[in-house]
Order: structure tokens, then C-alpha cells, then sequence
């Protein structure tokens, strides 16, 4: 194998960023760490394992929040659907207030999901409000996009 | 009665319902969102410990998190340390995962991402923001890695502050070869 086909990790390349002479060192005489270095590495292991577990457990609430009833029930997978998530992302999700409302929303959709999908005059209804929200929405995404690309 | 009355009513009985459920689940979503930053919280994750590998520019790299964003994937990398930095070698980490992960994905991946430094003392996270390396740069890089572990860079770089040196097990070895750090 060359040496263009080697595949470098992004580890190691980062470790050029720290010192150069200490990854020649370490392809010469071999990968040395001290027992601070071995302490720090263990440290470092047990942090990643719990932030894996959070990864899981954010992912877990993020595959709950999956019956979306406005997706879903009331409106399906349309330019309304898409103008009210951009405007999840581009508003909601940078204030504090907007990401309470989010997880609120999604905290009670599926409840409220199940209850609507007996009710088709309760999902009329509600398309009929989505709507109006959907276009509200997209007239101020239209606009903060203008505004941060202007 | 009208579907605008009923749609109201609806409205008012999410509102209550939404207010009831996120008391309840606040703290517990605060907790496995601790120390990110506010526009990643309730975001999609994509990836989570994932390897992608780029065969075209032969880099490999194991991601920590990543979140889907309006302005593409956004990459997040966590870092124990004392005191509260983010390093070159940071960027440098991150910029190749950006690449892999678009090589193998064709994804886009922002060019800006996120450090979260946890404290090794209290635990505590802090989040900072760091704008990735382009693709040449990490190419470039990665060529001189290849060069300088194959024993063809005369004299390699040494750590930016010889305190960076206390750390090392090559020290005495440095200091005997180069003869500037003490």
C-alpha cells in the first residue's frame, strides 16, 4: 500500500494540530503515554459513553415526536407542511420560548393525534386552521430568509 | 357549530394540554441537553458515534453527534478537559469529519460546528462555536501527516507553548534530538 492510499483519521490529523514532533516520535518509538495521559483518556471514555447515552435518548424523543398530526392527519407532506417546519427552525428553535412551544408540541402530538384520527370533522377543522398558520408562517420565513441573505 | 369554533377550541385544548406536559417533562429534556448550544436543543439527531469515510481524499473519522439543521448537518464534538479551551486540534478533527461525512453521505455539512468542552473537575459543558477548515487545507494536512510518520519532515513542528511539552512522553526525547525545549 502507498502512501496515498493510506486512510488518515481525523484523530490523528488532529494531532498534528498539537505538535508535529510528537506524531513522528510516535511512528518511530511506538505510541508512549503518560499515566496522567492514560488518566485523562479514561476520563474522556466515560464522558463520551454518557453523551452517547444522551445521543440515544434525544434521538429516542425525536423518533416519538415521528406522528406529527399536522404531517400526518391533517395537512400530509405539502409546501404548508414544509412552511410551518421552516418556520419551527428559523424562529422557534432560537428562542427559548419557541423551543418550549416545540416541546410541547411534540410532547402532546401523538396523544392528540390518536384522538383526532375517529374525528374527520375535528381534522377539517384543523386543516382549516393549519392552513391560515402555514401561510402566516410562510410570509415570515419568506422574510427572515430575504433578511439574512439580503 | 362552525369548523373555525371547533378549530378554536382545539387550539385553546392543546394550548392547556402543551402547557401540562412540558412542566412535567422541562427538567428531564434539560438534563441529556445540557451544554449544547441553544440552536441545537430539540434538533433533529442524524448521527450519533458514527465512522464515515471519505475514499476519494482518504480520510476516515468517528463522529460524536451530528444534528440536522436548516443550514445543514451540523457537527458537534465533545472534549473532557480542565479548563474550559478549544484547540486547533479541534478544528482540525471536526474539519475532517466534515469531509468524510459529505463524501460518504452527500450531505451537506455546515461549515460551522460545535465544541461542547466538559469540565473534568465539576462536569459542567460549555458550548463554543468554531468555523471548519476547507477541503485543501485538510488535504495539505493530511499529506504532511504521511510525511512526517513515513520520516520525511526534517524538523516537525513542535506544540505552539513549550507547556504543552509537560504533558508528553517523548519529552526528554525531544528535548535531546531539537535542543529547544527545556
Amino acid at each position: 500500500m502507498t502512501d496515498r492510499d493510506e486512510f488518515v483519521s481525523a484523530s490523528e490529523l488532529a494531532r498534528m494540530g498539537y505538535c508535529e514532533r510528537q506524531v513522528a516520535f510516535d511512528a518511530s518509538h511506538g505510541q508512549r503515554v503518560t499515566v496522567e495521559q492514560e488518566r485523562a483518556r479514561d476520563r474522556g471514555l466515560k464522558a463520551h459513553a454518557v453523551f452517547y447515552d444522551e445521543s440515544r435518548r434525544i434521538a429516542a424523543a425525536s423518533a416519538a415526536k415521528g406522528r406529527c398530526f399536522i404531517a400526518t392527519l391533517a395537512l400530509g407532506e405539502c409546501d404548508d407542511t414544509r412552511a410551518l417546519r421552516a418556520f419551527r427552525d428559523l424562529y422557534l428553535r432560537r428562542s427559548a420560548c419557541g423551543r418550549w412551544f416545540v416541546g410541547a408540541y411534540y410532547a402532546t402530538s401523538p396523544a392528540l393525534c390518536c384522538w383526532l384520527e375517529t374525528r374527520p370533522r375535528a381534522i377539517r377543522a384543523l386543516r382549516w386552521l393549519l392552513r391560515g398558520l402555514a401561510r402566516a408562517a410562510g410570509a415570515a420565513v419568506v422574510l427572515k430568509v430575504g433578511r439574512d441573505h439580503g | 357549530m362552525g369548523d373555525g369554533v371547533v378549530a378554536l377550541i382545539l387550539l385553546i385544548a392543546f394550548v392547556a394540554s402543551a402547557i401540562l406536559f412540558a412542566r412535567s417533562r422541562s427538567s428531564q429534556i434539560d438534563d441529556i441537553e445540557r451544554g449544547l448550544p441553544a440552536e441545537l436543543r430539540g434538533a433533529e439527531i442524524a448521527y450519533a458515534e458514527r465512522t464515515f469515510r471519505s475514499h476519494r481524499h482518504r480520510l476516515v473519522a468517528r463522529l460524536d453527534r451530528a444534528y440536522r439543521t436548516p443550514a445543514g448537518v451540523q457537527l458537534v464534538e465533545l472534549k473532557t478537559r480542565p479548563r474550559d479551551a478549544v484547540y486547533m486540534s479541534d478544528v482540525i478533527e471536526l474539519s475532517t469529519q466534515r469531509i468524510a461525512l459529505q463524501d460518504e453521505t452527500g450531505e451537506t455539512v455546515s461549515d460551522e460546528a460545535w465544541v461542547v468542552v466538559q469540565n473534568s473537575r465539576s462536569g459542567s459543558r460549555r458550548p463554543s462555536r468554531v468555523r471548519l477548515l476547507g477541503l485543501s487545507e485538510i488535504a495539505a494536512m493530511r499529506e504532511r501527516y504521511v510525511a512526517v510518520v513515513h520520516g520525511r519532515v526534517g524538523r516537525p513542528a513542535p506544540a505552539r507553548t513549550p507547556s504543552q511539552c509537560d504533558q508528553c512522553a517523548h519529552k526528554a526525547r525531544c528535548g535531546a534530538k531539537y535542543q529547544d525545549r527545556a
